[in-house]
Formats: structure tokens, sequence, C-alpha cells
């Protein structure tokens, strides 16, 4: 599939670069760029309800996490391939709507695979049926907030809640038997999760 | 799996296990294929946790820029907004006066601003009133002196359905136009397209209420009064 969107080899390096600090230019600038290209291309979608705004700024924010985490190799241009992962997007509404053939599917499968984004929405669905306290000290113990680690041991997590290690330890093991049950009866995880 | 199980779990990941029981415990996860899976599940579960919690944080952080970046926008061109927003309030305003004035009429039988056809006139020596546009509000004719008034003059009294005819003298050949105003706020209630020549004009069905008026031919330099009363 050939996509018409370029980006210069400096251009690209500089977008690396800047979303790698966290560059706030560097997401305006992408907007600056992209936006507009992008935004036709939902709009030439007849059968779907997205917004352009929204496929963009999921589309970024899906191309961000994986510069970051280097699943983003730099084959294709990065104008390409955000293009790609916004039209994946809208593709995969309209095959919602049961109008895609299946030869499109594939093509959709070849071009990005975004079953880790499907993994994550889900696990937020899941996450917001937790109440607040599970959620707190769920984030706590899965190191959500600290800088270099993704555990916190249970003596800490007592000491900020003002509490003992053992009941920490408790509270931590019921919320996350909670969040599994949750998992387990979502047919949609399950098949994700395998 | 029992509670001990889950308690060696997060042990292990805590680093808490030592010496037999780390042992003990990894060859277990090597063997116990229940234990195995709920590890496995564990860690999993984290991993999804926290990169739904990144992607959380990710989509916020890009959200809060394209707001910024769209309330930017309206800072940067503020001026320029206000100066459309002003332009637009200005040009609102001068329509609505200028409507306004071409409304004002008496009895508020619509426009009186008459803007007479040159045929009509000239056969029947009288106004037929019409609305007109606010346009042609800046289209008056200015002939200056050399014109004097002679009737109505000094308050001269008509009834309300009585015809008025104003007279005047002119040696000059040329169209000008008659106004007529309340003498109480100076507004403008006719404006009538006469030819000086002429020296009179007669207005047919005035539809003036009981008041005190002024009349003048276009912008000499002074005027007449005439008053209607109920008789």
């Amino acid at each position: 599939m050939k996509l018409t969107v370029q980006t210069n080899k400096s251009d690209q390096d500089k977008i690396v670069e800047g979303i790698l600090k966290n560059d706030p230019q560097t997401i305006k600038f992408i907007y600056r760029e992209h936006f507009g290209k992008i935004s036709s291309m939902v709009n030439n979608f007849r059968y779907i309800s997205l917004e352009p705004q929204d496929v963009f700024q999921e589309g970024l924010t899906r191309a961000v996490i994986n510069i970051r985490n280097g699943t983003f190799k730099g084959d294709s241009s990065f104008s390409t391939y955000l293009y790609g992962i916004c039209r994946n997007l809208c593709l995969k509404e309209y095959n919602r709507s049961k109008l895609l053939t299946t030869n499109e599917i594939g093509d959709i499968k070849e071009e990005i695979e975004d079953d880790y984004f499907d993994s994550i929405q889900l696990m937020l669905k899941l996450k917001d049926k937790l109440d607040d306290s599970c959620k707190k000290i769920i984030n706590l113990r899965f190191g959500i907030g600290n800088d270099n680690s993704n555990i916190t041991r249970f003596e800490t997590i007592a000491a900020k809640l003002n509490i003992s290690a053992d009941n920490a330890r408790q509270r931590f093991g019921r919320c996350f038997a909670k969040l599994k049950k949750l998992v387990v009866d979502n047919p949609m995880f399950n098949q994700l999760m395998d | 799996m029992n509670d001990k199980d889950i308690k060696l779990i997060e042990d292990y990941i805590d680093g808490g296990l030592q010496g037999e029981e780390l042992l003990s415990f990894e060859k277990r996860l090597k063997t116990d294929k229940s234990l195995s899976k709920e590890y496995k599940q564990r860690i999993k579960y984290a991993e999804l946790w926290i990169d739904a919690a990144d992607y959380s944080k990710t989509k916020a952080g890009i959200t809060e820029i394209f707001h910024k970046n769209e309330v930017s926008f309206f800072q940067a061109n503020r001026y320029l907004i206000f100066s459309i927003a002003a332009s637009l309030i200005i040009l609102v305003g001068v329509y609505f006066l200028l409507v306004q004035d071409n409304n004002g009429n008496i009895n508020g039988v619509g426009n009186q601003f008459a803007d007479v056809q040159d045929s009509i006139r000239e056969k029947e020596k009288t106004i037929v009133f019409q609305y007109d546009e606010p346009v042609k509000l800046a289209v008056m004719d200015s002939v200056g002196s050399k014109i004097q008034l002679l009737f109505p003059i000094n308050g001269e009294a008509f009834s309300e359905s009585e015809p008025i005819t104003f007279k005047w003298k002119s040696d000059l050949n040329l169209n000008d136009t008659l106004f007529i105003c309340k003498e109480s706020d100076r507004k403008i209630l006719l404006r009538l397209r006469i030819n000086l020549a002429d020296t009179n004009y007669t207005i047919k069905y005035p539809q003036f209420t009981q008041g005190k008026y002024l009349w003048y031919i276009s912008d000499i330099a002074y005027y007449e009064k005439f008053s209607v009363i109920n008789r």
C-alpha cells in the first residue's frame, strides 16, 4: 500500500528526538504538519463516526508510545507511520460497521499490529470498574508515579497509607483478585491475552 | 491458587526470597503449571496496568498540548479577532441606526422617505410615499442659498388629515430635497425630492400626528414652522 505523506530525514530525526525528550514543540510541529492530511483522510471515510481530531490524537499517542518503546524502527517515514496508524484506526472502525472486505482486513494486519493498544484500552475499561481505593493500592504496588521502579514494596506502601505492611499486602491481594476476575469475565480480554 | 503461593509470588517479585526458599520457588515455577501460570499472569497484568497508565498520561499530555495550541491560536490572533468583532458590531449598529431612521415614520405607517419618480411629480404634483433604501440617505443634493420659504410659516396650523402644500421661491432649476422634522427632537420625518423651479409641493395625505414641525429645503440657513392640530 502506497501512502503519499512524506517527511524528510532531518525532520524525522528531530521528531523522534523531540518525542523521546517529551518536547511539546515537537507535538505542535507534528500537529501543524500532519493534521490537515490526516483530517482529510478521516473525512473521506463515509461510514464511520470518528472525528478527525480524535483519530489524530489517538494515532499520535500510539506513535509516541511506539517510538518510546522502540517498536518504531524508522523503516518508513514518521509521516507514513502516523498516517498508517490513523488510517488503521479508521479502517477498524469501518470494519466494525461490517462494510470492510476480508482482503482489506488482511492489509491492515500487515500494516500495523495494534492488538497491544486494544489490550491497553480494555485494561483501562476494567480499571474503571474498580473502586478508587483498589486503583490506588494497585497503582502504588505497580509503581505508577515512580521514577525508576515498577514495584513498590509493601513496607513503603504501608508507610504511605499509614497502615501495616500485612494490611497493605492483604488489601493489594483482594484488589488484584478483583482485577483478575474482571479479566476472566471478559471474553475479549482473554482473546487478546492468548 | 492459595494465599500462601500468592504471597510467595509477591515476595519473589519484591526480591524477598533468599537461599533455599528462593531455589525452591524457582524450581516450582518450572514444574508447577498452576504456579507458573499465576506468576505469568501477575507479571502480564502488571505490565499492562503500567502501560495503560503510561498510555493515559501520554494521551492526556498530547490532548493538553492540542488544547493549548487551539487556545494560543486565539491568543495570537486576538487583535485580529477583536478587530473583526468590533467591525461587525459597528456595521450592525450603523445598519440598525439607518433602519430605525428609515422606519421613524409618522403613525408608524412605513417609511415616508420618498424618492418620487419625476413623471409622477410633474403630473400630479403629489408625493407618493414609498419605502426606500438606507443607502439613499447619503444621496442628498445641496443647493445652498437663493431659496425663500413661503408657506407654511410662523407655525401655520393644519388638521391631521388636511393636505399641506409647501411653497417656496427660487431662481434655480435644480433638484433638491425638502426636509420635514419634528420640532422637539429635530428628527427628520420626511425627505421629499423636489425641483426648485416647481415652487410648491403638496402632500395629500400627510399622516402627521398632533405636534409642532419644522421644514426646510436642503441646507439653507433657516427653517419654517408649522403645526398639526386636532380639529
